[in-house]
């Protein structure tokens, strides 16, 4: 038990080359879809960084490409409400503090509106709509079925709507 | 129903904010140490509580039965090759050497492996300093500074990519040499682990650590036309219970072709100023001469 431990390790140990490569291919995929989770490219490699610290604990069991790996660790994250960022709802303050937010004058940024749903909702919209996956693919990735995606995802589109509604009737009145 | 061209907008603002994002460097490595930090604190307190719950774990060495004892031993080593491998990559290890004659700083970073050892006398003058790095495309460049001639000398060559020493019990990747990489060592303290019989011999202080003590004990099966073939190797690690890793390690061998030192280790993280440990300085007015043959 011992030797097979240690084979184990050595084994995860000759796929570093493995991981850089995976990095480099996929690693600028992934922090766009953890920025957009967490509204910012602080909280985004935050995010990031624990979702491939948790895959990396099983980096050398792992059959085939790691990258669906890796993309469920960060959405299953964050809508779990990851506290390191962005996993609370957004106050209207942090939404007003990033980039973009209610402009005098009109303008108002739906993806910063985003940050303001819920993160289950928020992750359902970001698979449909970004990273555009069939309903079905999308709750693969989040663990639920397509149906809880399909309700996640409407309610998010609709809480959007009506937010993106209101600050604009507020940034013209 | 929403309309599409809500969701339209939505998409176009998505790709928007998230144009030109590149993959940040550095992150992968910051992900195994936090990996490494997490499951230390993790194991820190299951050790301190003295209560380990392990389940599975079967104990390889000596055929023992599965005692708490054996349970904790298993428990132990599996964490300390975890810290070992990860920190071979992502620290730079500082060994001195007990008997006062040597000091190394080793690291095996993105660019290949990098080493400085500082030689002293026996009367603790710093005698002269070596220092090694292969990259990883395989140049090879060692600088030797002597300080009883005032003297320097570097020669470059261009080898083939170095490989990660093979873990094997039939061979011995053992005693530390002017060469050695931190490869090298994190090698030999695995080997070390992996073909030796194990025991625990509990805990002694450290340098202020309070650090588990395992004894490895190897029969090395070398060919027999090899000095020293069926000789014993002693390998003593003791580590620090905090993250796993070794403070201090003795080698001890019955081959007189083996002679093994006590090396006190403390590990570093690759900050600049660390970095700047691993490389030679030359001395001002020190002359350059041509490498030996």
């Amino acid at each position: 038990m011992l030797r097979d431990a240690v084979v184990v390790t050595w084994a995860a140990d000759l796929s570093d080359a493995e991981l850089e490569r995976f990095w480099a291919e996929h690693g600028g995929h992934l922090l766009r879809a953890a920025v957009l989770l967490t509204g910012s490219r602080e909280a985004g490699e935050d995010l990031l960084q624990a979702a491939m610290e948790r895959v990396l604990a099983e980096w050398s069991a792992i059959e085939g490409d790691p990258e669906p790996h890796v993309r469920r660790a960060i959405y299953r994250l964050a809508a779990h409400g990851w506290r390191g960022g962005g996993g609370r709802h957004a106050s209207r303050e942090q939404v007003r503090r990033a980039n973009g937010g209610i402009r005098p004058g009109g303008g108002v940024e739906l993806v910063q509106l985003l940050l303001r749903l819920p993160p289950g909702q928020r992750a359902a919209i970001v698979l449909l709509y970004w990273e555009e996956l069939a309903e079905s693919e999308a709750g693969d990735v989040l663990g639920c079925s397509a149906g809880t995606v399909r309700s996640a995802a409407a309610d998010g589109l609709r809480r959007l709507e009506r937010s993106y509604l209101r600050s604009s009737h507020l940034a013209l009145g | 129903m929403i309309g599409t061209e809500f969701t339209d907008r939505l998409r176009e603002e998505m790709r928007h904010a998230t144009a030109g994002v590149p993959a940040p460097a550095g992150l992968v490595r910051r992900a195994r140490r936090g990996r490494r930090r997490r499951i230390v604190t993790r194991v820190g307190a299951a050790c301190a509580a003295a209560a380990v719950a392990v389940a599975g774990a079967a104990v390889a060495s000596q055929g023992t039965s599965r005692d708490p004892g054996a349970y904790t031993t298993a428990f132990v080593v599996r964490h300390v090759e975890s810290a070992v491998a990860a920190a071979g990559t992502d620290e730079i290890a500082y060994l001195h050497a007990a008997n006062g004659l040597r000091d190394l700083w080793l690291y095996g970073g993105p660019q290949g492996q990098s080493a400085r050892t500082a030689l002293f006398s026996p009367a603790g003058q710093l005698a002269g300093e070596v220092g090694y790095t292969v990259t990883t495309a395989g140049l090879d460049t060692t600088t030797v500074v002597s300080f009883a001639t005032k003297t320097w000398w570097q020669r470059s060559y261009q080898g083939s990519p170095p490989q990660a020493p093979k873990p094997s019990c039939d061979s011995f990747l053992g005693i530390i040499s002017l060469n050695s990489s931190l490869a090298d060592v994190v090698a030999d303290i695995r080997q070390g682990l992996a073909c030796g019989a194990l025991k625990d011999e509990g805990t002694q202080y450290v340098d202020g650590i309070n650090a588990l003590k395992l004894v490895s004990v190897q029969t090395l099966r070398l060919s027999p036309d090899t000095d020293a073939a069926g000789a014993t190797v002693t390998r003593t690690l003791w580590v620090d219970p905090a993250t796993y890793l070794p403070v201090r390690m003795a080698t001890t061998s019955t081959s007189p072709s083996l002679v093994g030192t006590t090396w006190d280790i403390k590990w570093l993280p690759p900050t600049s100023a660390n970095l700047a440990l691993l490389t030679v300085t030359i001395p001002p007015g020190f002359t350059r001469v041509a490498p030996p043959h």
